[in-house]
């Protein structure tokens, strides 16, 4: 049993893997955490939802919409929410306010188009579980699980060896210098901001697959901060380790503790871990500003 | 002829205070220009206005005879390359990585023959080209921020005080290397606290005070002239 234990826990944090990486993506690169990346996930799931699984087509179609709209909707929060702030140089506290006035504007148009009703992804799988030996794993955890690794492993090669990955690196680092090497700072934003919102879209489709979609989904995101600064934030490595540290602590506490004490459980042991350790597993990563 | 780059009337604010007033500066191709100034004179914004990060309050920038773009990433571009105060280099990306975002607006075998050619230069940085740009001394560091911006195919390199907390012995080497740019026919505006060093080098100089041009001259005439005695070698 505590074998099946982990793999859950690994499927569940390979999605909180995808709502930290794209959080922490924006981090990186504007230092401000994005709060409306939740309600990102929620909206991309939902337009996936109604234009796409609810007429019968596939998960990977699901996907593709779902990314597409996230993406859209993180490019729209960009030019509307941020970079008049940006090119300002405005107190990270105008950030915070157009952040959360996005989250909360995107939930309420989810909410005036869905109700507040709870919707089932229809099952994409014909077999629901698949056995590997002794174990039992369900077929959904374990696509979900494929498709998060693939998206993070692309991620961390665009990142890592390509001229726009190291530009965009190179934005994280210092704005105004990378401008100075021919780079277009504000394109390389919307860059981030895409790529943020299509893991943001997997991950909405991914949530409302595995618990429901409903027009407060977003507020799993807490997860994908959690995750994000656990791993220290700026991190994009350690925002998938702590991701995948919360999943399977998350999946054992469950299992020991039931559904109850399970959650306070798991906010309780991410205070002492950041009392302990709070500048989190790769803090050695994050540039303070001087 | 017509100077390469030319600066007229050029002036900038940070909201109320003006930071720079009615700047004239020209620099001849294949020449090396500096201008010296105290901490605050506007050296430092000076440059950021030419290279685009500030924009200017009134005022016009030619370069080559045409209107230098507005955008940093276009006037890179243009051939008009800034390295920064302080280095800048990105510290948490390898020295190849530095220089090839340096490299940015080119690809393939150009690219690549740009990069050898600075690792030719500079073998240390190829000696150390995974090791994080973080990781090199304050020397190395200036060596890595002028090789990333050679790998910019400047026409005019921008040094933004490229002596400042370095050792005298490294300071020579960084002198050299700069005469060894402009005699590779690359244009230089070098500006600098270091006047003894800068007025010797360069081929003509501007004092900036407060904000203006207040003496212009070759080298050797602001070495010999008592104001520039007085206030920047020291009587």
């Amino acid at each position: 049993m505590s074998l099946q234990v982990i793999i859950n826990g690994i499927a569940t944090g390979s999605i909180y893997a995808l709502i930290a990486t794209g959080f922490a993506l924006i981090f990186n690169i504007l230092k401000f955490s994005n709060f409306s990346h939740g309600a990102t996930m929620t909206a991309a799931a939902f337009v996936a939802y109604f234009l796409v699984s609810s007429k019968g087509m596939g998960l990977v179609p699901t996907l593709a919409v779902a990314g597409l709209a996230g993406a859209l909707i993180a490019l729209f929060g960009e030019f509307v929410g941020f970079r008049r702030i940006l090119k300002n140089h405005s107190a990270p506290t105008y950030f915070f306010v157009s952040s959360i006035t996005l989250g909360t504007l995107y939930e309420g148009l989810v909410t005036i188009k869905a109700g507040s009703n709870f919707f089932n992804f229809p099952s994409f799988f014909a077999e629901p579980t698949v056995g590997v030996g002794s174990l039992v794993i369900s077929t959904s955890d374990l696509v979900m699980f494929a498709i998060s690794a693939v998206a993070l492993l692309v991620l961390a090669f665009i990142i890592q060896k390509t001229r726009i990955g190291r530009a965009l690196r190179a934005v994280s680092f210092d704005r105004d210098t990378a401008q100075l090497m021919g780079i277009d700072s504000t394109r390389i934003i919307q860059v981030a901001f895409v790529v943020s919102g299509i893991l943001a879209g997997f991950a909405g489709v991914f949530l409302g697959i595995k618990y429901t979609l409903y027009p407060t989904l977003g507020s799993l995101v807490v997860k994908g901060f959690i995750a994000s600064v656990i791993g220290g934030l700026g991190s994009l490595t350690g925002a998938v380790v702590g991701a995948l540290l919360l999943g399977i602590l998350e999946t054992i506490l469950l299992a020991v503790l039931g559904s109850g004490y399970s959650t306070i459980a798991v906010f309780g042991v991410m205070l002492v871990f950041l009392l302990i350790r709070p500048q989190g597993i790769a803090g050695s990563n994050v540039q303070e500003k001087a | 002829m017509e100077p390469m780059l030319k600066v007229k009337d050029l002036a900038v604010s940070y909201g109320h205070v003006d930071a720079l007033r009615g700047i004239d500066i020209q620099v001849e191709k294949g020449q090396i220009v500096s201008i010296i100034g105290a901490n605050g004179a506007g050296k430092t914004t000076l440059l950021r206005t030419i290279s685009g990060l500030v924009k200017p309050k009134a005022g016009a920038i030619e370069f080559e005879g045409q209107p230098l773009p507005r955008k940093p990433s276009k006037i890179v571009g243009a051939g008009v390359v800034h390295v920064p105060e302080g280095r800048k280099c990105f510290s948490g990306l390898t020295i190849r990585d530095n220089l090839l975002v340096g490299g940015y607006l080119f690809k393939g075998a150009d690219l690549e023959k740009d990069l050898q050619d600075q690792y030719k230069r500079f073998p240390i940085l190829e000696s150390r080209k995974d090791q994080f740009a973080g990781t090199l001394s304050g020397g190395e560091q200036q060596m890595l921020a002028v090789a990333r911006g050679l790998m910019s195919r400047p026409k005019i390199l921008l040094l933004d005080e490229p002596s400042m907390g370095l050792a005298p012995i490294i300071v020579n080497q960084i002198y050299d290397l700069i005469r060894e740019i402009r005699d590779s026919g690359i244009t230089v505006l070098l500006v600098e606290q270091n006047a003894r060093k800068a007025l010797g080098i360069c081929d003509y100089a501007y004092v900036l005070e407060n904000g203006k041009i207040n003496l212009s001259g070759s080298g050797e005439e602001l070495l010999r002239s008592d104001a520039v005695r007085k206030a920047y070698l020291g009587g």
